[in-house]
């Protein structure tokens, strides 16, 4: 079996055994989440970076409850990630299926397999969801810079994080701003070395 | 039968959505009168004071002509009357039914329906038909897609950018409350 049918698999019986919560709720949950940042600090790209600082921690948790059921699914120890390219069928086959219960492809990979691309098809977060037009003046908020499903990037950034991945992620489509599929873009930065930090240097 | 006009006012009296539809549909009769002539009355009078044009900012802002929103005006009017009465409900309706309110008033060749919602109240301007058995038929349509007709505009209340007592913004509301008229319009 490949390992991307593996992932595929294991998702699907994560997803089946995670508890539900009601979409309509969440999706309205994050949408108040959003409106109340951009009522706050006003510019978009301020907002931008504080849903992805909020995506990090949530993505710092949520690798951990993955690896722990990851046993159950088939997906432990003895299937590692031998590259890149695993890391991404694992992150978008598992990660989103099981928390999201959504279906991702991963695409895009560049020619030296530093960086891919993950596309959703639809986003549970923005269910409902459409961009007031922007103002003809530049003195209003211009929403359009405002990027909706930033949470996302902070997710995969503070999952990979825990896993010793530097990455850095962004959105490059959107449906909102009326392209056809959400891409993100995820970037490895450096490959950091085990260790506890400098604190506990053996002398 | 064709819908030509649709309000949609708050419970507070001030309006959300106002918009028609008789550029795209078939009128039995002609827009301006049945001589399709909108300058001269038949008797050759030359005193009647014509309805002012809008302008292009009105017209973007209300997407509605003055002589429809005159209309839907007054039939507000009445609803408000109706409603304040406490007597238009039908007994042991429920759902759609329920928030029927029926017809109250007519100008011109058209005819004013309401449909009453906990925050929200909708007037639809509706031609009038040549017989009562085709209009009977046309009211019940006609509280089909007002009851579609809310459950867009719910939808577009999901929407955490939208607030709920301002004007109603979204494209998507638009698009699919003018296709479900358009629907309604072409079925004769």
């Amino acid at each position: 079996m490949s390992f991307k049918s593996q992932a595929a698999q294991a998702g699907q019986a994560l997803w089946s055994k995670m508890p539900k919560a009601n979409a309509e709720l969440f999706a309205l949950t994050y949408g108040s989440l959003v409106t109340e940042l951009v009522r706050d600090y006003e510019d978009p790209i301020e907002v931008n970076a504080q849903l992805d600082r909020i995506g990090h921690s949530i993505g710092v948790r949520c690798v951990d409850e993955f690896l722990s059921k990851a046993d159950v699914a088939g997906m432990g120890v003895a299937t590692q990630c031998q590259n890149l390219r695993d890391t991404a069928e694992v992150v978008a086959k598992i990660g989103f299926k099981m928390f999201l219960g959504i279906q991702c492809e991963v695409g895009g990979f560049s020619q030296d397999q530093r960086s891919f691309s993950i596309y959703l098809q639809d986003n549970p977060l923005s269910t409902f969801v459409e961009l007031p037009p922007g103002d003809e003046q530049s003195g209003g908020d211009d929403l359009r810079k405002l990027k909706y499903s930033n949470l996302y990037c902070g997710v995969i950034r503070g999952a990979l994080e825990q896993v010793n991945l530097k990455v850095e992620c962004s959105i490059l489509r959107d449906t909102l701003k009326g392209d056809e599929v959400n891409e993100i873009r995820v970037e490895l930065k450096e490959v950091l070395a085990d260790g506890a930090g400098d604190d506990y240097k053996e002398e | 039968m064709s819908l030509t006009a649709l309000a949609i006012v708050s419970r507070q009296g001030s309006p959300l959505y106002l918009r028609d539809y008789s550029k795209d549909c078939n009128l039995i009769f002609g827009l301006d009168g049945q001589f399709g002539d909108g300058d001269s009355d038949i008797f050759g009078d030359d005193n009647i004071i014509p309805v002012k044009e809008m302008t292009p900012e009105q017209e973007d802002e209300w997407p509605c002509q003055l002589k429809h929103q005159f209309i839907l005006h007054s039939a507000c009017q009445r609803l408000d009357d109706v409603l304040r009465d406490n007597q238009w409900k039908t007994p042991g309706a429920v759902g759609m039914d329920a928030c029927w309110v029926g017809f109250l008033c007519s100008s011109d060749n058209l005819r004013a329906y309401g449909y009453v919602t906990t925050n929200v109240r909708y007037v639809a301007l509706v031609e009038d038909a040549m017989e009562l058995q085709l209009q009977k038929s046309r009211e019940s349509e006609l509280c089909v897609l007002m009851s579609n007709v809310h459950r867009f505009y719910t939808e577009s209340l999901l929407n955490p950018f939208s607030s709920p007592h301002s004007k109603i913004t979204s494209k998507r509301f638009d698009s699919s409350a003018t296709s479900l008229i358009t629907n309604f319009n072409g079925i004769e």
